[in-house]
């Protein structure tokens, strides 16, 4: 399911929300579909269940999720890869800029980085939508 | 849910003769908190713990659980409770586990024997072995099972996975979490094995020779420590006022452990002459291994968290 790591800078309830808002862009998570239950989200991550519920609340306010009572939660059937793509792609560059920081890199020189390597090899997504997780 | 009572203990002092195990514990953990409680051997952890479900009575100072004193209603606290203690004495050897269990089920008003027959299975308890014969982590789960099938609304947990294996603790560790969602226990967690359990808790309380060094919120911790690595030119960096510990000191480049904002440590990094390499957060687990680490008598602890949480206030607003 959902990977969360204890040592990642981001609080644990952001990687939550952020692997569903992956999982959408991703079409791994489609609208209708329910999201692990926050009793099985927090048992398979050994979490406390308040961290889950954090995670979706936020996803509930984005309206990227739904919550049908007794039920579950389901991903929103407007919850569309396209406006998802923005967050997300914030979210990575932060990790990238984060990432070069630490070893010295400029933001130009991760910028120019990317641009060759763009050139030498295609980085666009497969078809198959990526490894679930 | 914050009306409810949960744990309160004030000046809590318990000797054993001329050694004094508390002398003057004061923590407050709301209905529904996760404590993880950590301290050395010695620290009076087990103490605590036992002060709590009134096995041990205690000299000075006031405890309630649940909104219950200890010393009155004993009884109903260890009812209401799950307790899994460090040690176990059950003088029924000869027992076979469905009959630990069955005897668990006779005095536990609350007891679901559907929810103790899916412990069983999740735990792969065999209910024909007989209790003397089992290993420690079996018996270790024999007990969870005892301990969580009358869905108790109070957790006190000494070393849960001790004795078990990697997939045991996993499983434990699940289980636990389950019961959370499911129970919204108020839950003191007690262990060395501070990494597994650290996803589990929404407090920090650190026991030290007796007394409560921190006892703080895990969202406040995150945001007023830090571990920042950084590189020295020459020689060794001027202290530090919130360095909790070093957990590298290499000649040209330092990884610590510090009590302060993200703007805090900028500043010091420029009066120190250091350069900082990156200032990044710190989990639960690595937060509680400093507290311990460090040697700070808990006066300079407080002066210390005193002065950061005003600074941390200002750098959220």
């Amino acid at each position: 399911m959902f990977p969360v790591d204890p040592n990642d800078p981001r609080p644990l309830y952001v990687q939550i929300a952020d692997e569903v808002r992956r999982g959408i862009l991703r079409r791994s998570l489609r609208p209708e579909d329910a999201l692990p239950s926050v009793r099985e989200l927090s048992r398979d991550l050994r979490l406390n269940p308040n961290t889950v519920q954090q995670a979706y609340r936020e996803l509930e306010r984005e309206g990227l999720v739904y919550v049908k009572r007794g039920q579950g939660t389901f991903v929103a059937a407007t919850a569309a890869p396209g406006p998802v793509r923005a967050i997300v792609l914030r979210e990575v560059t932060e990790q990238c800029i984060r990432e070069a920081t630490r070893a010295g890199l400029t933001v130009e020189e991760l910028i120019e980085g990317l641009r060759s390597f763009e050139a030498v090899s295609d980085p666009s997504p497969t078809k198959s939508g990526g490894n679930e997780s | 849910m914050t009306q409810e009572p949960g744990i309160t203990v004030c000046g809590l002092r318990k000797r054993y003769g001329r050694v004094e195990a508390l002398s003057g514990v004061d923590f407050t953990l709301p209905h529904g908190g996760v404590a993880l409680l950590v301290g050395p051997n010695g620290a009076g952890k087990t103490s605590l713990l036992k002060v709590l479900m009134d096995i041990l009575p205690y000299e000075a100072g006031s405890v309630a659980v649940l909104g219950l004193d200890p010393a009155r209603d004993g009884a109903r606290i260890r009812a209401a409770a799950g307790f899994l203690p460090e040690e176990i004495q059950f003088p029924f050897g000869r027992l076979r586990v469905h009959e630990v269990l069955s005897l668990h089920s006779r005095y536990r008003p609350g007891w679901d024997a559907a929810y103790a027959k899916a412990l069983a299975d999740t735990l792969e308890l065999r209910h024909d072995r007989r209790w003397a014969t089992l290993s420690k982590g079996e018996s270790r789960r024999v007990q969870l099972a005892c301990a969580l099938a009358h869905r108790p609304s109070l957790l006190l947990l000494d070393e849960p996975t001790d004795g078990l294996d990697p997939i045991g603790r996993e499983r434990v560790l699940g289980l636990l979490a389950e019961h959370l969602a499911e129970t919204g226990a108020t839950t003191i967690y007690c262990t060395h094995v501070l990494h597994e359990a650290q996803g589990l808790a929404d407090r920090l309380i650190v026991l030290g020779k007796g007394r409560v060094r921190l006892d703080e919120d895990v969202e406040l911790l995150r945001r007023t420590h830090h571990r920042v690595r950084f590189s020295v030119r020459d020689g060794a960096p001027p202290p530090a006022p919130f360095l909790l510990r070093e957990e590298s000191g290499g000649a040209s480049e330092r990884r610590w452990v510090v009590r302060a904002g993200a703007s805090e440590i900028q500043e010091w990094a420029i009066a120190a002459e250091v350069s900082i390499i990156e200032i990044t957060p710190v989990s639960l687990g690595d937060t509680a291994l400093a507290y311990l680490a460090s040697s700070a008598p808990p006066s300079e602890l407080e002066a210390v968290g005193s002065n950061v949480s005003s600074a941390s206030e200002s750098h959220h607003v």
